[in-house]
């Protein structure tokens, strides 16, 4: 009977709620190449029984030195892939990321007590979820859950004052350093409390000093200060408790400098996780849920009597570097929402009060909370089931087909791939092939990746600069990001390449004076017999869901579009009615000269959604066909007036004011 | 805790509201383009101008482009203005300004054997990415006030030093080439202005800081010539008006209100480009609505309602690393209120004036 008080009672639900939401929301395919990377650097530590101190997998920097301070993570999960492939890799990110939200969930109720839990459930989970996409299978997970015990441990001790409390975070911290750069983290938070207590010290009892206080009152304030100090030093110095030493502490500085969003950052401006959440051409919606939450946690923050300073700095910090870079807004939800809560809570129990005092019953803030529970709770379930099997890795984002083609032609030699695919490369193909680019930007020089960016964009650097590399293959994603599809026509129609693979998300290619005698023939899109096919086998293969089935025949048309065969990609839009499939219908039709028809399609998708800013950009370009100036501005002023970040209507009108 | 909430607000609000706003003021700009496009000016182009791509599944790259870096420009409304080409280069803009501010012995027996005041600042700014039109910088002064003979002490020299108020700049930078800006400096009241010696509190001007938030709006637009630049400009400030601090006045209970009086001026530079070096002289003129005061509203700090001041300096720079030496000297144009001729500091036409050495940097 007691036990089942206990399951019942209020901690207990709050927490299973927790736990369950946490998990969920972390369930999803891997969708990130970089595992594969740390997966093959895992086998390689396995196999020699060695650090790693120079790279081996790539061909552009093989033999450099590479501070990999991740091995510990990588160990481990290459031995957990080697029992339970990527499921159980997926399980134990969702378990572990369910572990950090408790432990987040202890600390809360040690600072602001029991009833914090109404409040930090429905907000945390709430907070997780918009950052969901940020969850991915990599360092960053191991690093939020010591994060939040590291979180803990500080809100305890700033609760008794134990030294027993602090005593953990040195040990953590050794465990942390050979996890991840982000380890720097530690410090950092043990950093704020320490300096925050040591000005609390100083200036706590004058009358102007804004912030609350740092100890509870019965805590000896100069020695609680004399101890954070302490464990500072100790955790500092645990970061030099690597292989790598000193090169180990100072990467996490060299990888902030990279991130940090500045006009001539080519790591940040390029790099979709680098780029700031505010950036242009980030749609504005991706920026507003990011905003939602630094709102929610500044107008927590101020609703609170007095603010800890420690506590304000830490939120501050994460804030700051979730406006810095994508990457970071998950860090922010993780512990300024906490924070928030913690400042919440007296607020909430005033509200409470009142809402009593007026006899409300369904609308207190209680039920605000469950119904907030259960609608974040719903809503991470059903984006769960909607995902693909954890057993293998989301839809296109890895080559595993070409992958198997290259080990097939055995010819030796270099592959240039998109950096996001070199991971996987390294995994899965010998010595013979290794990929020429992959993420490890830290192994390559800002010229090296601006060099990379520059081929890409302007293809025809390509020729002269892939034969000095000596490349037998290249490997390009149509799937995301578009950067690469000039790429891609430009080796569909030189003599120097052959297509010899491509589903309509990834294209291979081969060099032509090399695969003749190998009895593979050059893939021509231009046939309706090779689109049938790659359209009979896309439905074999995603056959039994209609969604991935008609994602993949749009990238395939898209492809279809960008190698200028117009005709075929409406072929391989055949049958599919969906808003997309007849925008890129109009745009096939306006490739082959039938102006009137890209229009009827524009104007009927116009007619379904009269907000459909790229169906008026399509209306536009004919109507400037049709020597009808006049009518193109004024759907351009349409379309901009929709949506002025409008990439097309962007470019038509950069060229309209350019002529 | 009252300002640090408003500021929590204030950021809270303006999270919620950046995004409508930016948006709208996109929309705008979009649409003012239109509408500057000729009539016929839509001729027929390619149209693979249009994407081939229309929903984008979550971007691994993205390539959008930016401009802009740091180029020259202010770092003060009032005081030594860095006219040049700064630095260009690097990652972010650092600088370190050393001002050295003479004060003048006042001819009026009891009221000081003039002084310096040593103002280090640091100011670390960075261009945003956005187009690179968003600068934000933050200055952080370092302060020390020494007086030679300060008689409502007894007639001793007195020294005060310590932090200073910090100042917060966000710039927005206009045109196809940032030629024109427009600048909110906010000032947060860091410094301490409850110094006291022996019981006794100083006056506001030689306190570190005034205690109350400030804040600046300052325009210039710059004149990018072949052979050098012309800068003009002009700014205006709230200084932090009353000051009614309840701890204050526990210490000197005549002392209801020290008073910053709001201040407006213009100002214009002129440089010249020798090589690497940029020599520059410009004029400011400084008007205050009225006499900044200490306790009530009679008890005057002796200081003039409107100035003028000769500017001079010197720049040298490269792309990251750039040193100026400048001097700034106030004249008094109206003394304790705009009917007297210059009477303030006793007569005196020459306010304390400043020499600087100033370092700019742009690592990484």
């Amino acid at each position: 009977m007691r036990i089942f008080a206990n399951i019942t009672s209020a901690r207990a639900r709050w927490s299973l709620a927790l736990a369950v939401g946490a998990f969920v929301i972390a369930l999803a395919p891997l969708a990130d190449g970089d595992l594969w990377w740390h997966l093959a650097a895992g086998r390689e530590l396995s196999r020699t029984h060695a650090f790693l101190m120079t790279d081996p997998f790539s061909a552009q920097t093989e033999g450099r030195p590479w501070i990999d301070v991740h091995w510990l993570f990588q160990l481990a999960a290459y031995h957990l892939f080697a029992l339970g492939g990527l499921r159980a890799l997926v399980i134990a990110k969702a378990a572990v990321v369910a572990a950090g939200a408790l432990v987040l969930q202890g600390a809360v109720v040690s600072a602001a007590g029991a009833r914090a839990r109404a409040v930090f459930v429905p907000g945390f989970l709430g907070a997780l979820f918009a950052a969901r996409s940020l969850l991915l299978l990599r360092p960053i997970i191991p690093t939020l859950l010591l994060l939040a015990v590291f979180f803990f441990l500080l809100e305890r001790f700033r609760r008794d004052g134990r030294l027993g409390w602090l005593i953990p975070l040195p040990i953590l911290q050794v465990v942390w350093s050979n996890v991840q750069a982000l380890s720097m983290l530690g410090p950092a938070l043990v950093g704020t409390h320490a300096l925050a207590a040591v000005v609390w010290h100083q200036f706590g009892d004058r009358p102007w000093f804004p912030f609350a206080a740092e100890q509870e009152p019965a805590v000896d304030t100069a020695r609680a200060a004399r101890a954070l100090l302490g464990a500072l030093a100790l955790c500092i110095a645990a970061c030099f408790a690597t292989p790598y030493g000193v090169r180990a502490v100072s990467l996490p500085f060299a990888l902030l400098a990279r991130f940090w969003p500045s006009a001539r950052n080519v790591y940040s401006a390029n790099v979709a996780e680098n780029v700031p959440p505010w950036a242009v051409d980030q749609a504005s919606a991706s920026f507003a849920h990011v905003g939602l939450l630094l709102a929610a946690i500044a107008l927590a923050l101020a609703s609170a009597p007095r603010l800890a300073l420690s506590r304000l700095a830490l939120v501050l910090a994460v804030a700051t570097l979730a406006l810095a870079g994508n990457r970071n807004v998950l860090l922010c939800a993780w512990l300024a929402t906490p924070i928030a809560a913690i400042a919440l809570t007296p607020v909430s129990r005033r509200l409470r009060i009142a809402f009593r005092r007026r006899h409300a019953v369904i609308l207190t803030p209680r039920w605000i909370a469950r119904g907030a529970v259960l609608a974040v709770l719903t809503a991470s379930g059903v984006a769960a089931a909607r995902e693909t099997s954890f057993a293998a890795p989301a839809p296109w984002r890895t080559p595993l087909e070409s992958a198997r083609i290259i080990e097939a032609r055995g010819e030796a030699g270099p592959i240039f791939a998109a950096d996001q695919y070199g991971g996987y490369l390294m995994w899965t193909l010998d010595a013979k092939h290794k990929p020429f680019m992959d993420t490890r930007l830290v192994l390559r020089t800002r010229a090296e990746f601006e060099e990379y960016l520059a081929v890409i964009d302007d293809p025809t650097l390509f020729d002269t600069w892939g034969r000095d590399k000596g490349f037998a293959h290249v490997l390009l994603p149509v799937a995301y990001p578009d950067r690469y599809l000039p790429l891609v026509a430009h080796l569909y129609h030189s003599d120097e390449w052959r297509l010899v693979y491509t589903d309509g998300s990834e294209t291979l290619f081969a060099r032509t004076s090399a695969g003749g005698e190998r009895g593979d023939i050059s893939w021509d899109l231009t046939e309706p017999a090779v689109v049938d096919r790659i359209v009979a086998d896309l439905a074999r293969r995603f056959g039994a869901d209609t969604r991935l089935e008609d994602a993949a025949r749009n990238q395939l048309a898209t492809l279809l579009l960008a190698i200028e065969a117009p005709a075929m990609a409406d072929r391989a839009l055949g049958g599919l009615e969906s808003p997309l499939a007849d925008a890129l219908r109009a745009r096939a039709r306006l490739a082959t000269g039938d102006l009137d028809g890209a229009a009827r399609l524009a104007e009927a998708s116009l007619a379904r959604d009269g907000r459909d800013a790229p169906s008026l950009d399509v209306l536009a370009l004919v109507a400037a066909r049709q020597n009808d100036s006049s009518r193109a501005r004024q759907l351009l002023r349409r379309a901009l007036e929709i949506d002025p970040y409008d990439a097309e209507a962007e470019k038509l009108l950069a060229r309209w004011e350019g002529q | 805790m009252k300002p640090l909430r408003a500021l929590l607000v204030v950021a809270g609000l303006a999270a919620l509201v950046y995004p409508v706003a930016r948006r709208e003021l996109a929309k705008r700009h979009a649409l003012a383009r239109v509408e500057r496009l000729h009539a016929d000016a839509c001729p027929v182009i390619d149209e693979r101008l249009l994407a081939f791509r229309l929903r984008h599944l979550g971007p691994l790259l993205s390539s959008w482009e930016t401009i802009g870096g740091c180029g020259a420009g202010g770092a003060t409304g009032v005081g030594i203005k860095w006219v040049g080409r700064n630095t260009t280069g690097g990652l972010f803009l650092s600088q370190v300004m050393n001002n050295l501010i003479f004060i003048p012995v006042s001819i009026a027996p009891g009221q000081g054997g003039g002084g310096f005041n040593e103002i280090v600042n640091v100011q670390v700014g960075e261009d945003f990415i956005w187009h690179g039109t968003w600068n934000f910088a933050l200055s952080v002064p370092y302060l020390y006030k020494h007086y030679n003979d300060v008689a409502y002490l007894g007639h001793i020299p007195l020294t005060n030093a310590g932090l200073g108020d910090v100042n917060v700049f966000l710039t927005r930078k206009f045109g196809t080439d940032n030629s024109t800006s427009v600048t909110l400096i906010g000032g947060v009241p860091t410094g301490t202005y409850t110094a006291d010696y022996q019981g006794t509190v100083l006056t506001p001007d030689e306190q570190l800081g005034f205690g109350r938030l400030t804040a600046t709006l300052q325009a210039e637009h710059t004149f990018d010539e072949d052979w050098g630049l012309l800068i003009a400009g002009g700014n205006a400030g709230y200084r932090g008006g009353k000051q009614t601090d309840k701890f204050l006045w526990f210490f000197d209970k005549t002392s209801e209100h020290n008073y910053r009086s709001p201040s407006a001026s213009l100002f214009g530079y002129a440089g010249y480009f020798l090589g690497p070096w940029v020599p520059a002289l410009g004029v400011n003129l400084t008007g205050y609505r009225r006499q900044d005061t200490r306790g009530d509203f009679n008890e005057t700090l002796d200081a003039p309602v409107a100035t003028v001041a000769a500017h001079a300096s010197i720049e040298w720079s490269n792309s990251y690393l750039a040193i100026l030496a400048g001097a700034y000297v106030p004249f008094a144009l109206r003394g304790v209120d705009w009917q007297t001729s210059p009477t303030a500091n006793y007569g005196r036409y020459l306010q304390p004036w400043t020499l600087a050495l100033a370092l700019s940097a742009s690592p990484f």
